[in-house]
């Protein structure tokens, strides 16, 4: 091989330089929306969209109107519980199922699968009306029983990626362990649970994070009650009645107020994200 | 690119062997059914009058032979089903076929407000109908198992053998039968919460429930294919809306996916400073609620938003990214493109810069000796990597941008409108059309058809997907 001379050195040196630029101007594309919306809760002057970027008056009213509110701090809660219960819940069925799936042989697995991808592939609106009359036809419509059941029930058919790093796992071990004497309902528990833990926290930053981004399945069932609203819904409710004019400075504060903790956890866990989507391909 | 036109050739291959694999595959289905059955009919005529008996009374058998609590749970399904026929199934049945004969009457109040009162409710006989076609199905599964296990029991016990117990039943459901009672709730969450709203709204497509026939107020019926040639007659909205929605998921996934690989290369390339910043700059996108993220552009985007204002202090001419309804829309359409890529390049470059750093150190090593370029290592090695693992997130992200409802919707509710008789806009996916067609028209039956089509778009693509990938295959490769 060439030793590279000074010609390519200063070549390499500009193309480096080529490419940070780049990304430096792409950052602040990613950036200027953000921000904007950052700024705009800190806006003093009311009024939906004013035509400048910066405000002209900074407050922290929008803020602590926010807290003042009477719903807003109930939609939190609202959604802290929901997120937190149908993450338990959905873990527990996503891992049961991809457990099932990848450990053991039996008759009906192939169909199982296949009707799984078939169904996945029906869009989730369609069943979503049905969904409501059915919690209609039992009394749960408009409540967050209804909800947490809809979210956790997910992780039933959102088995995929756990099944595919279940199946990376060694038989090897489950082998060992039954000889030692050990029922397949102590490998799981003792076996397989402490190995799965980067798929277990991807499940559940994704069942975690589901309540507080989708709307439109909250929407449908919640109807109009408002007591019972997510975040989501109610901050879309802000900006999407008459009353827009009024709110947009407290739907910005409103909005960072949701965005901010989440984009701490995603930065946080980022790493399963990326082994979760890739199915386990990537590690380290 | 070779890799994508492989895949389309596989594509087409992987149709062509499925659909010839279908009458074999009726034809094994069919003679499984037939072996099964014949096998019910001789059990009978050889068994004796014990046997004969549990054809009728479930669990008799399992009892006779001493499995005490497996038999009386079997004969406890039959009556619990026998009554449950008798108060309530036999009525949903037929209610199902009629779907209500009794119109309510109306009825005024004291404030002049009027509401139905009795008569027929179709929309909830329909989903009766329903549950009890899966409760009967369910009930006639239990019923062969009890014969089965009533004439296994039997025989066991002719031939002096001990049937299993209860409780090694249950020590199995814990062993090697564990997949049993692990899926059980997953199988019942599903039953309830995809399969039967499924089949509900497939069926609704079938029906005349429109904004004409809303229950309660009025009945709806059986009309057969009448919806379809509706949705067809609407002034050709439908292929309209169809082809643009191909077209938006074709560009919304490869234009991502590219653009999202060059980021990364960009920032894992080995002068680069600064890289941790980058990635989180482009992570933070990712980590805002898509509703907020997608309001904010939306209004950032509008007429009289921050984005208008500077172009018009630069002294050009406003434009409406989102409603101008000039060239068919074009202006909104490539704005929700490039929207889209403001979304979705983060997540591509997260994805294909954890696959980067994982590429065997090796294989560059052996290509430099060789002479490559950079360029001929990046399409010789760096993309078919890629494009290997990433493939069925590829097909995945396909399927997901038909499907994209909270992008089109939350940026321009599918708008502009200039599509006459249809209702759908310019941006209008199939999704967002359905979404129209029943929240605000009413009109469930189109709207059903519409999910119907989008399904069997969505099929055909990852029937192909996961006949030809990885995804199905990669199982036991690490093993």
């Amino acid at each position: 091989m060439k030793k590279p001379g000074f010609g390519m050195r200063a070549k390499r040196i500009a193309a480096d330089a080529v490419c940070e630029g780049i990304l430096i101007a792409l950052s602040v594309v990613w950036l200027i929306p953000v921000l904007w919306i950052a700024l705009q809760g800190f806006r003093g002057e009311g009024g939906a969209l004013v035509s400048y970027y910066f405000p002209k008056t900074f407050t922290f009213a929008n803020y602590a109107a926010l807290f003042t509110d009477a719903l807003f701090p109930r939609w939190i809660m609202n959604t802290l519980t929901v997120a937190v219960v149908s993450c338990v819940m959905s873990v527990m069925l996503t891992l049961m199922v991809a457990y099932s799936l990848s450990r053991f042989k039996f008759k009906q697995k192939k169909f199982f699968m296949n009707v799984a991808m078939v169904l996945g592939m029906f869009p989730g609106f369609m069943s979503m009306i049905a969904v409501y009359y059915i919690f209609k036809a039992i009394g749960l419509d408009g409540t967050l029983i209804a909800l947490v059941i809809v979210y956790s029930s997910g992780g039933a058919l959102g088995f995929y990626v756990a099944k595919g790093y279940f199946d990376t796992l060694s038989l090897s071990l489950d082998e060992a362990a039954k000889i030692d004497g050990a029922k397949n309902w102590q490998v799981f528990f003792i076996i397989i649970l402490p190995l799965a833990r980067p798929i277990i926290v991807y499940t559940a930053l994704m069942a975690f994070l589901a309540p507080w981004t989708d709307f439109i399945f909250a929407r449908v069932i919640l109807g109009t009650n408002r007591e019972s609203y997510t975040v989501a819904i109610g901050l879309y409710d802000w900006v999407s009645t008459t009353r827009s004019n009024l709110m947009f400075t407290q739907f910005a504060a409103g909005s960072m107020v949701v965005a901010v903790p989440i984009v701490l956890l995603f930065i946080f866990l980022q790493k399963y994200y990326v082994e979760g989507i890739t199915g386990g391909a990537v590690k380290g | 690119m070779s890799g994508i036109a492989a895949f389309f050739a596989n594509l087409a291959v992987a149709l062509a062997r499925a659909a010839r694999s279908v009458p074999g595959r009726l034809a094994g289905f069919a003679g499984r059914l037939k072996d099964f059955f014949s096998r019910y009919g001789a059990d009978f005529k050889n068994g004796g009058a014990d046997v004969r008996l549990s054809y009728a009374v479930m669990g008799y058998g399992s009892i006779k032979a001493r499995q005490l609590v497996r038999g009386i749970l079997f004969l406890v399904v039959e009556i619990l089903f026998i009554v449950f026929m008798a108060a309530f199934g036999g009525k949903a049945v037929a209610g199902f076929f009629t779907l209500g004969t009794r119109l309510p009457v109306t009825v005024e109040n004291e404030y002049g407000i009027t509401r139905p009162l009795g008569g027929d409710n179709s929309l909830l006989m329909l989903l009766y109908g329903i549950i009890a076609f899966i409760i009967i199905i369910c009930f006639i599964s239990l019923y062969f198992m009890s014969v089965r296990s009533s004439v296994d029991a039997l025989a066991a016990r002719a031939a002096g053998k001990k049937p299993k117990s209860f409780r090694e039943d249950l020590d199995e459901l814990l062993g090697a039968r564990l997949y049993a009672s692990m899926l059980f709730i997953p199988v019942l969450c599903v039953i309830a919460l995809t399969v039967v709203p499924i089949i509900y709204m497939v069926l609704m497509a079938f029906t005349s429930y429109d904004r004409n026939h809303l229950p309660p107020g009025s009945l709806f019926g059986w009309t057969g294919f009448a919806a379809f040639g509706k949705m067809l007659s609407l002034g050709g909205g439908f292929f309209a809306v169809l082809g643009w929605t191909l077209i938006w998921a074709f560009f919304a996934t490869f234009l991502n996916y590219f653009a999202g690989m060059i980021v990364a290369l960009l920032i894992n390339r080995k002068g680069v400073r600064g890289k941790k910043i980058f990635r989180t700059v482009f992570v933070l996108t990712i980590a805002v609620p898509q509703f907020i993220s997608l309001l904010v552009m939306r209004n950032f985007l509008n007429l009289n938003g921050p984005l208008n204002e500077f172009i018009a202090n630069a002294g050009m001419q406003k434009i409406d990214f989102l409603g101008d309804p000039r060239y068919n829309g074009l202006i909104p359409r490539i704005s929700v493109i490039v929207v889209n890529l403001w979304v979705g390049i983060p997540y591509t470059m997260l994805i294909t810069s954890g696959i980067l750093m994982n590429i065997p150190a090796e294989l560059y090593e052996s290509g430099r000796i060789d002479g490559a370029s950079p360029a001929r290592l990046f399409i010789s090695i760096t993309l078919p990597y890629i494009l290997f693992i990433t493939s069925p997130y590829l097909i995945q992200q396909f399927v997901g941008n038909i499907n994209n409802f909270n992008l089109i919707y939350l940026l321009t509710e599918g708008g502009p409108v200039t599509l006459g008789g249809s209702g759908a806009g310019r941006t209008d996916l199939l999704i967002t059309w359905l979404y129209k067609m029943t929240i605000d028209e009413k009109n469930y039956n189109i709207g059903a058809v519409i999910g119907i089509f989008t399904f069997l778009i969505c099929a055909v693509f990852s029937l192909i997907v996961y006949s030809q990938s990885g995804a199905t295959k990669r199982e036991g490769e690490f093993r």
